[in-house]
């Protein structure tokens, strides 16, 4: 299933992604990547906005194939670019696990084996069995989350996960995910144009600008996460933001000095 | 094997996904409605009472079989018909999946024919016990109906992956397959006979496999004549149809991301 070497799971060599417009312009998404991942490592990569973060996951994922250069995978891979997309507003809850499953590549089997496993993860009660339509944006992240953590990839693809929704909803997903990942010993690669979503939840740090990534240490993150917050506060000088960036800082200071210890 | 790639196609799992993708716009078709299935009977009828009643007037030599044979020809129709129409637009109104997982994309249109294809198969099934019931033919040749109906899905089947896949990078397909269903319907024998063709120009007939197709069903109910020096020319379009959809598929896949 892996390359048993020495656990590189993903493997990009001088990957270059090209894209064309309706107008015949050619623009550079990804420019000579070299990237190796390997067993249990939890990469963050931070960029902004068109930086080219989603097409490399697109690439490591296999959605797309690269222009120049060449990718091995050695493992299954699941991206959850759009962690809702495929789930059919008709269909109920468990209709819904057993598609979109299948569409992000489990076996029928493992999805009958770990049917019980995504309820208790999703943990939305008899809505299980109600149309997707009927559920509340939190219950459709969950029951999302549950299908794709319960997947049995190898490597599992996030993108701006926790950007869309509010506040309160992203801290309680975060801790979710936080603790389930650390728990399952996944091999996960994080996208944020946000640098303190990443905090927690990667151990290896890349900065992606213009279609180019390099590696950068976990000081250099926080220093990112605090310009990003600060930032933040200044553009919306509320009370309440005031304190969850205040609070925001206070945890990542906290975290950089237990990592110091 | 040591290696494992990711893009290797796992035929169970590409069947599976390719049933519940099925099921799942069987399920889809008819959810919140009152008659359902029936709609499957009832549009067919209509279209047989309408076209019927106004050919009754062209067609004064129109057989007595008329009406039965129409019935079968337009759920043909309508089955090709509305498969290509939707399975040429499925890849982009499937964008959502094909840019969120890569999986064997072929499924999207391939599950919207058997969908059709699942509602082909009750009308005829009930086709089949009325005619045989009401004695409306000498006898049903069950083995012929079956070959009929795996040439029409197969054909269809390919010509969908064809569109389909063209439709992502070239909008303009889905309006040439609508324009082309269009001219399609009247170069098929659905509501005339094509013995009715004068001889000098019904070679044409042979470069459009419905023809056979359409010929076959009629053979298999009612034991209407082939024409086999068509069958030859329109066997080579289907079995080449087949060879190019999955050949084009499999080429254009790798891109779809790029385009929607």
């Amino acid at each position: 299933m892996f390359n048993k070497k020495n656990d590189v799971l993903v493997s990009l060599q001088g990957v270059t992604k090209k894209y064309s417009t309706a107008n015949c312009n050619t623009y550079i998404a990804l420019n000579n990547i070299n990237l190796e991942i390997t067993r249990g490592e939890r990469i963050g990569i931070v960029g902004n906005n068109g930086a080219g973060k989603t097409t490399l996951l697109k690439i490591i994922g296999g959605i797309t194939k690269p222009s120049q250069g060449k990718v091995t995978t050695y493992a299954k891979i699941v991206s959850l670019i759009d962690l809702e997309a495929g789930f059919e507003p008709e269909l109920s809850g468990i209709e819904n696990i057993i598609v979109n499953g299948l569409i992000i590549g489990m076996k029928k089997q493992e999805i009958k084996k770990n049917i019980q496993s995504i309820i208790n993860f999703a943990d939305i009660g008899p809505y299980i069995y109600e149309p997707f339509y009927t559920y509340s944006a939190g219950m459709k992240f969950r029951l999302a989350c549950a299908l794709a953590i319960n997947s049995q990839a190898d490597v599992l693809l996030f993108d701006e996960i926790l950007s869309s929704s509010d506040w309160g909803f992203q801290q309680k997903i975060f801790k979710m995910l936080t603790k389930t990942l650390k728990n399952k010993q996944l091999t996960t690669v994080i996208c944020s144009y946000v640098p303190e979503t990443l905090w927690s939840l990667a151990s290896k740090f890349y900065l992606m600008q213009k279609g180019v990534i390099k590696e950068i240490q976990k000081n250099q993150v926080r220093h990112l996460a605090i310009t990003h917050i600060q930032q933040f506060h200044q553009t919306f000088r509320t009370r309440e933001i005031e304190k969850i960036a205040v609070g925001m800082t206070k945890s990542i200071n906290f975290n950089t000095a237990l990592d110091n210890k | 094997m040591d290696k494992h790639n990711i893009h290797f196609f796992n035929f169970v799992w590409g069947l599976d996904l390719l049933w519940e993708m099925t099921i799942k716009e069987v399920k889809l078709r008819y959810k919140n409605t009152t008659l359902g299935f029936l709609w499957v009977i009832i549009y067919p009828v209509i279209q047989v009472i309408i076209i019927g009643y106004v050919f009754s007037f062209i067609n004064k030599t129109a057989d007595s079989n008329y009406k039965y044979s129409l019935f079968l020809n337009l759920l043909i129709w309508n089955f090709f018909s509305s498969s290509l129409e939707n399975a040429t637009s499925s890849i982009v109104q499937n964008r959502t999946i094909v840019k969120k997982a890569k999986f064997p994309y072929i499924v999207i249109p391939l599950s919207i024919v058997l969908c059709n294809g699942i509602h082909l198969l009750l009308p005829l099934m009930l086709f089949c016990v009325f005619v045989s019931v009401f004695h409306i033919t000498s006898g049903i040749n069950v083995l012929m109906i079956f070959i009929s109906c795996l040439i029409l899905l197969f054909f269809t089947g390919s010509l969908s992956l064809i569109t389909s896949a063209l439709n992502v990078k070239w909008r303009d397909v889905g309006f040439l397959i609508r324009a082309s269903l269009m001219v399609w319907f009247y170069a098929t024998p659905i509501i005339y006979n094509i013995f009715n063709i004068p001889a000098n120009i019904n070679y044409l007939w042979s470069l459009n496999p419905l023809t056979e197709i359409v010929m076959f069903f009629q053979y298999s109910f009612f034991r209407t004549p082939i024409f086999f020096s068509f069958i030859l020319l329109n066997s080579l379009i289907i079995i080449g149809t087949m060879i190019s959809g999955l050949f084009i598929f499999r080429r254009f896949e790798d891109y779809f991301d790029d385009y929607i």
